[in-house]
C-alpha cells in the first residue's frame, strides 16, 4: 500500500508537471493570456466545448493550434460563413473512380473530423449549420449520408465569435449556448505584453515559434478521467449548485443557468484545481470559474441591461 | 489541551498503511481536540460568571429565600448555563472547519479529504490527497484552536474576582440592607447582624444609617395656646434670666405665659432610635466624666 500511495503520488504530479509544462511550451507562441490558456485547458480536462469571444486580431487561432500542437491533437479549422452548408463540415460521399475504372461513393471526411476543431465566427454560419456542429460537439458523433459516424476522441470544439459587426449574423440560441462548457473572453493585451508580441512576430520570417508536445493524447484521457476524480467538499459543492440556483431566483437576471451549469461549474473547477497543482477543490475554484461557466447561461434583463449591467456583473453580485 | 499534532496516526501501523482509514483517525483526533478546545475557553468564562454573580450577591447583601447556600447556588447554575451555551455555541460548527480556521495553511484540504473518506473514495487522486493532508496535519497544531489571549485575559479576570469575593467576605463590605428574622432591614450587611437577628456586633456604628439619612424639616403648624400659671420662686443670688424664674417644688414654673410651638419630626422609625441615642449621650457623657 505505501509503494501504491508512492505511485500515486509521481502519477498525479507528473501530470501536474506536465500540465505545468504545456502552460510554459504555449507561453512560448502566446504572450500573457494567461488566464484564457488557463479556461482553455480546464475545458480540454473537463472534456468539454469553449466559445471564445473577442474582437479580431488576438491570436484565438494560433492559441487553440497551439494548444493542439502541445497536446498531441489534430486540428482544423472552420471559417462559418452564410453559406457554408452543413456538409461542408460533416462531410460528404463523393464519386471516386479505383484503379479497375469502377466507381463507388466514397465518404470524404469534412473539417469536423480532428480532435480540436475551431470553428472560426461561429455566429455567421447559417442555424442549420449551426446545428450540425453543436449535434458534433454534443453527440461526440455526426449523421451523414444516412450513416452515423463517430467522431475522433477527445473531441473538442472552440467557437469563436465576435462581439461587433452583428450584420448578417445568426446569434447562437440559449439552449445552444448552454452546449458550450465555457464561454472565454479574450481581452486586449497590456501595452508591455503587446510589445512583446511585436517583438517576437516582426523579428523573424518564420512565425511558426517550435512547440513541443508535452501531453500524448492517451495521458490527456487520463488527465480528464483524474479530473473528474478529484475530491470536493461537500459545503463547497454546495456553495457550487446554491450560486446556479442562485441566478434563477436573482431579480436582475430573467433567465438562469440550468443543472447543465452546476455541473460544468464543478468540474471545471475540479479541473483547475489540478491545474494550480492541488488535489482537492477550493473556494476560489468555484469563484474563479463562475463567471466563464455563467456568462453565456444567464439573461439580464431589459432594467438590468438598460443600466448597463453585464451577465459578469450579475454573477459577480452573486458571488 | 495537547499540542499533539492531529494526524490520528500516532504511530499506528493499520492506519498508516491506509490513508483512508488514517484520515478518518485523524478527522477522529481533530474532533476530540476542538471539543477540548471548546471546553476550555467555555470552562473559563462560566468560572468568571460564578465569581461576579457571587461577588454582585456579595455586595448587595442579597438574600434568596431558602437555604443561605441557595445564592451560591445560584451563582455556580449560572455560570453552568454560561459554559454550557457557549460551549454549544462553539461545537456547533464543524470541528474540521474550526481547524481549518486556526491553521489557514491547510486551506480547505481537510475538509475535502473528510468527506472523500466519509464517501469511501480511493481513487488516485484521493489517495493523493489524502497523503497529502497527513502530510500537513503532522505540522499543523490544535493548540491553535484554544483562543489563548482571551483565556489568559479570562483567567486574569477570575483572579481579580477571586480576590474581590474573599475581600468582601473577609473585610464584611457591603451595600445593601439584611433582611432580619422579622422580616425587617436592620441595616447593612457589615453591622455583624446575622439572619436570626442577634446583634453580635457592640462597636461604633455608622451613625448615618442609625438616624436615617438627613432630611429638611418643615415647621409644625398645628398650634396650641396654653397658659402655665406657676409662683415665682425664691429669690436667687445670680442675674442670670433664670433668676426669674420660680420653682415649686421640683416643678419648673416659668413666670410668665409662653405660646408654644410643636416641633415638626420626621418618620417615626428616627423616633424609635431615641434608646439609642440616649445611650449615645450616656456614654458619651461617661468618657467626658472620664
Amino acid at each position: 500500500m505505501t509503494e501504491d500511495t508512492t505511485e500515486t503520488e509521481l502519477d498525479v504530479d507528473a501530470l501536474q508537471t506536465k500540465l505545468a509544462t504545456v502552460r510554459e511550451e504555449v507561453g512560448r507562441r502566446l504572450v500573457g493570456q494567461q488566464q484564457v490558456l488557463d479556461e482553455l485547458l480546464a475545458c480540454l480536462l473537463a472534456d468539454g466545448n469553449a466559445l471564445l469571444e473577442s474582437n479580431p486580431g488576438l491570436a484565438k487561432t494560433l492559441t487553440v493550434r497551439t494548444l493542439a500542437n502541445v497536446t498531441d491533437l489534430s486540428f482544423s479549422r472552420i471559417q462559418n460563413t452564410p453559406d457554408l452548408m452543413p456538409s461542408d463540415i460533416t462531410g460528404t460521399e463523393i464519386i471516386r473512380e479505383d484503379a479497375t475504372g469502377g466507381r463507388e461513393f466514397v465518404f470524404e471526411q469534412g473539417p469536423v473530423f480532428a480532435n480540436v476543431v475551431l470553428a472560426d465566427e461561429i455566429n455567421r454560419a447559417t442555424p442549420k449549420t449551426q446545428a450540425a456542429l453543436l449535434e458534433a460537439m454534443e453527440e461526440g458523433q455526426v449523421t451523414a449520408a444516412g450513416e452515423t459516424r463517430a467522431l475522433p476522441e477527445p473531441f473538442f470544439v472552440m467557437a469563436t465569435q465576435n462581439p461587433i459587426e452583428q450584420e448578417g449574423t445568426y446569434p447562437l440560441p440559449e439552449a445552444q449556448m448552454d452546449r458550450f462548457l465555457l464561454k472565454i473572453l479574450v481581452d486586449y493585451p497590456s501595452v508591455d505584453e503587446e510589445l512583446t508580441v511585436v517583438d517576437r512576430y516582426t523579428g523573424r520570417v518564420d512565425e511558426a515559434i517550435p512547440v513541443e508536445q508535452v501531453l500524448t493524447r492517451e495521458e490527456l484521457r487520463d488527465a480528464q478521467r483524474l479530473t473528474r476524480e478529484v475530491p470536493i467538499a461537500e459545503d463547497i459543492r454546495e456553495r457550487a449548485v446554491e450560486l446556479v440556483r442562485a441566478t434563477r431566483e436573482a431579480d436582475h437576471i430573467e433567465y438562469g443557468a440550468s443543472p447543465r451549469a452546476s455541473m460544468a461549474l464543478v468540474v471545471t473547477a475540479k479541473a483547475r484545481a489540478l491545474i494550480e497543482g492541488r488535489a482537492y477543490v477550493s473556494e476560489a475554484d468555484i469563484e474563479r470559474m463562475a463567471r466563464p461557466v455563467l456568462r453565456h447561461r444567464v439573461v439580464v434583463d431589459f432594467r438590468a441591461e438598460r443600466d448597463g449591467m453585464t451577465p459578469d456583473e450579475a454573477v459577480g453580485e452573486l458571488l | 489541551m495537547t499540542d499533539a499534532t492531529a494526524d490520528g496516526t500516532d504511530g499506528d501501523d493499520s492506519t498508516a498503511e491506509d490513508p483512508r482509514a488514517a484520515v478518518e483517525g485523524a478527522v477522529k483526533e481533530i474532533r476530540r481536540e476542538s471539543l477540548k478546545a471548546a471546553a476550555v475557553p467555555a470552562l473559563v468564562d462560566g468560572v468568571v460568571v460564578l465569581l461576579a454573580a457571587n461577588l454582585v450577591l456579595a455586595l448587595v447583601s442579597a438574600r434568596l429565600p431558602g437555604p443561605e447556600w441557595a445564592g451560591l447556588a445560584a451563582a455556580a447554575g449560572l455560570g453552568l448555563v454560561v459554559a454550557t451555551g457557549e460551549f454549544a455555541l462553539q461545537v456547533r460548527r464543524p470541528p474540521v472547519e474550526r481547524f481549518e480556521a486556526a491553521n489557514p495553511d491547510l486551506r480547505e484540504a481537510p475538509r475535502a479529504a473528510r468527506d472523500a473518506a466519509a464517501a469511501g473514495a480511493d481513487s488516485v487522486v484521493a489517495r493523493r490527497l489524502y497523503a497529502d493532508v497527513l502530510e500537513r496535519l503532522r505540522a499543523a497544531s490544535s493548540a491553535e484552536l484554544v483562543p489563548v489571549r482571551r483565556v489568559a485575559a479570562t483567567a486574569v479576570l477570575v483572579v481579580v474576582l477571586s480576590v474581590a469575593t474573599v475581600g468582601v467576605a473577609a473585610g464584611g463590605i457591603g451595600l445593601g440592607p439584611v433582611v432580619d428574622g422579622d422580616g425587617g432591614t436592620n441595616g447593612p450587611a457589615a453591622n455583624g447582624t446575622t439572619a436570626d437577628g442577634n446583634n453580635s456586633y457592640t462597636g461604633l456604628q455608622d451613625g448615618d444609617s442609625v438616624l436615617g439619612a438627613e432630611t429638611n424639616v418643615s415647621d409644625g403648624s398645628d398650634e396650641t395656646e396654653l397658659v402655665i400659671s406657676g409662683t415665682e420662686g425664691g429669690a436667687g443670688d445670680d442675674d442670670t434670666p433664670t433668676s426669674n424664674r420660680s420653682y415649686e417644688s421640683d416643678r419648673y414654673v416659668p413666670e410668665g405665659s409662653y405660646e408654644a410651638q410643636q416641633a415638626g419630626y420626621d418618620a417615626p422609625d428616627d423616633v424609635q432610635n431615641a434608646d439609642i441615642i440616649r445611650e449615645y449621650n450616656l456614654r458619651i457623657r461617661e468618657d467626658d466624666d472620664e
